[in-house]
């Protein structure tokens, strides 16, 4: 709901999301969901697509699909906590898999700062998002 | 040993040779018959063709006697013999005939045929009869070799067919786990390419819902809540389905910790009670019992509270109150959900707990269910050390209960 998003500040420029899902509907739904929301927001399909977006857009958060055609988010998710320069960056997993607890403690060990269980009611994300940009 | 050995020529000639005599009835020697083993002076007539065997052998030699005297034949007795310095067995057979016994030897059993069969050259009642009774037990004996021979391939094919049984168990066992886990594997990936495209349709319905508010109309709005209706009971329909299929492949995984019953069923409820309100339906709690903490899964034990309770206000009507209870009973606590709704028929009552088993009793406002459900309740309460059950009477309402026993105490 509009009145329930919380506008970034209007001094600081808007928090940047980059959001990684090969399902292009369901990327497409998310970003417009979040830009709605006032973030500013950069869309990739790939892996490969969204490690390039992690240098050059520079997003404060990535959500983050598991499943990618090219390199498994895991990966993506080893490579941006393994650079230094990127240890700022908040990445949420997104699964749409029955997650085991085993799976998700593998996840977090590689050190996501969460875990999204798709399908999730819109409402539901934009709150997971504030809380891990808070 | 002064006598030169004998060569093999010898050693091969005396290989079937043997000895035939003509007995008196009590074994005492009338006449000797053939004697090609040079025993002769051993047993002059009347001595006792007993005194023929070593002496290690005599009771053998008695016994055959009492054989023959008895049976009126032996064949193929082996009796060691002294022979040529050396203990010798050899194959013994003999017959009665009207007016004695005849005893023959040799070296081995084709000797001792061979004797017999010479034997029968010689124009004799006697020697006649004997060879017709040895030679009736030659075939018993023949006929009993080859009867263990083919015991002994029966037994043998048997064996070979349990070791071929055996493998292909081997095999059929390798293929289903191999099959299962094909199963486990499929069911994860279709729940991943359903959960994806299903979760397309509710943020796009929701996002109908919220920004199409005033352009649709009433008919059209419902077309949207009918749309998120359906995608969220597909999305608990594929969790149930994973549910159950982990709990009946064993992977029923129970995170246990302390957990007071009475406040999880507080905390419960109240959530519940948001769902139930919308139909009109009060829930009301009695903690009949005070207990101490129990070590469960509470995740698991709230989704089998949510179940009974789903299905206690799908099934009731507005209005009307439905009541959970803690209390003890002997070594065990009990959580029951009664309800006032319209009961179940009793030959309905032992299949609810089975997958895809559903009532006929429609629901009040035409909820749906995965038919999964209860049973998946059955299988965390079971996983507990508990039990359900349900007692229902139609047309005054139905109590779903189950237990959890007390022994699991958190320490």
């Amino acid at each position: 709901m509009q009145s329930e998003t919380q506008p970034p500040s209007t001094v600081l420029p808007p928090t940047r999301i980059l959001v990684v899902d090969d399902n292009a509907a369901a990327l497409k739904g998310c970003v417009r969901l979040l830009r709605q929301a006032g973030y500013e927001v950069a869309q990739a399909e790939d892996g490969r697509a969204a490690l390039a977006l992690v240098r050059t857009f520079r997003p404060a958060l990535v959500l983050l699909d598991v499943v990618l055609p090219d390199i498994s988010g895991r990966e993506v998710l080893r490579q941006i906590k393994a650079d230094p320069q990127w240890a700022g960056i908040s990445v949420v997993l997104f699964s749409s898999i029955a997650i085991s607890p085993e799976a998700m403690s593998a996840g977090l060990k590689v050190g996501a700062d969460g875990y999204i269980a798709r399908p999730i009611p819109n409402h539901e994300l934009l709150a997971r998002v504030r809380a891990v940009l808070r | 040993m002064n006598t030169a050995l004998p060569g093999p020529e010898l050693f091969a000639a005396a290989a079937d040779h043997g000895i035939a005599l003509l007995c008196e009835f009590d074994g005492r020697v009338r006449h000797i018959v053939r004697d090609e083993l040079a025993l002769a002076d051993r047993v002059p007539p009347g001595a006792s063709i007993i005194t023929l065997a070593d002496p290690g052998s005599a009771e053998k030699a008695r016994q055959f006697l009492a054989s023959v005297q008895s049976q009126h034949a032996a064949f193929d007795w082996e009796i060691t013999v002294p022979l040529h310095g050396a203990l010798v067995p050899l194959h013994w057979a003999g017959g009665a005939t009207s007016d004695g016994l005849l005893i023959v030897a040799a070296r081995t059993r084709n000797g001792l045929t061979r004797l017999n069969e010479e034997l029968s050259r010689i124009n004799n009642e006697q020697t006649n009869t004997v060879r017709a009774i040895t030679k009736d037990l030659a075939l018993a004996a023949a006929c009993a070799a080859e009867r263990d021979d083919a015991l002994y391939d029966e037994v043998s094919r048997v064996n070979n067919e349990l070791s071929n049984l055996q493998r292909e168990l081997v095999r059929k066992n390798g293929e289903l786990e191999r099959l299962n886990t094909q199963k486990n594997q499929l069911l994860g990936m279709a729940a991943h390419d359903l959960r994806n495209p299903l979760g397309v349709i509710s943020t796009y319905a929701e996002f109908l819902a919220e920004e199409a508010g005033d352009v649709l109309n009433e008919e059209q709005r419902e077309f949207v809540a009918n749309i998120r209706e359906s995608s969220e009971f597909l999305l608990k329909m594929i969790n149930d389905l994973l549910d159950i299929s982990a709990i009946e492949s064993g992977k029923l995984r129970l995170d246990l910790a302390p957990v007071s019953l009475a406040a999880l069923l507080q905390r419960n409820i109240a959530l519940n009670r948001v769902l139930a309100e919308k139909k009109h339906i009060h829930i009301e709690l009695r903690l009949d019992a005070d207990l101490s903490a129990l070590l469960l899964d509470a995740g698991k034990i709230q989704q089998v509270l949510n179940n009974f309770l789903s299905n206690a206000c799908k099934f009731s009507h507005p209005g009307t109150t439905v009541t959970v209870r803690l209390y003890q009973a002997g070594d065990d606590a009990v959580i029951s959900v009664r309800d006032q709704g319209q009961g179940i028929p009793a030959a309905e009552l032992d299949r609810l707990f089975t997958p895809f088993q559903k009532t006929s009793v429609r629901s009040t406002a035409g909820e749906q269910s995965t038919g999964l459900g209860l049973a998946i309740a059955r299988k965390i309460v079971a996983g507990h050390g508990g039990r359900v059950s349900v007692e229902s009477e139609v047309g005054h309402g139905s109590t779903f209960s189950f237990t959890l026993p007390l022994s699991s105490h958190a320490i």
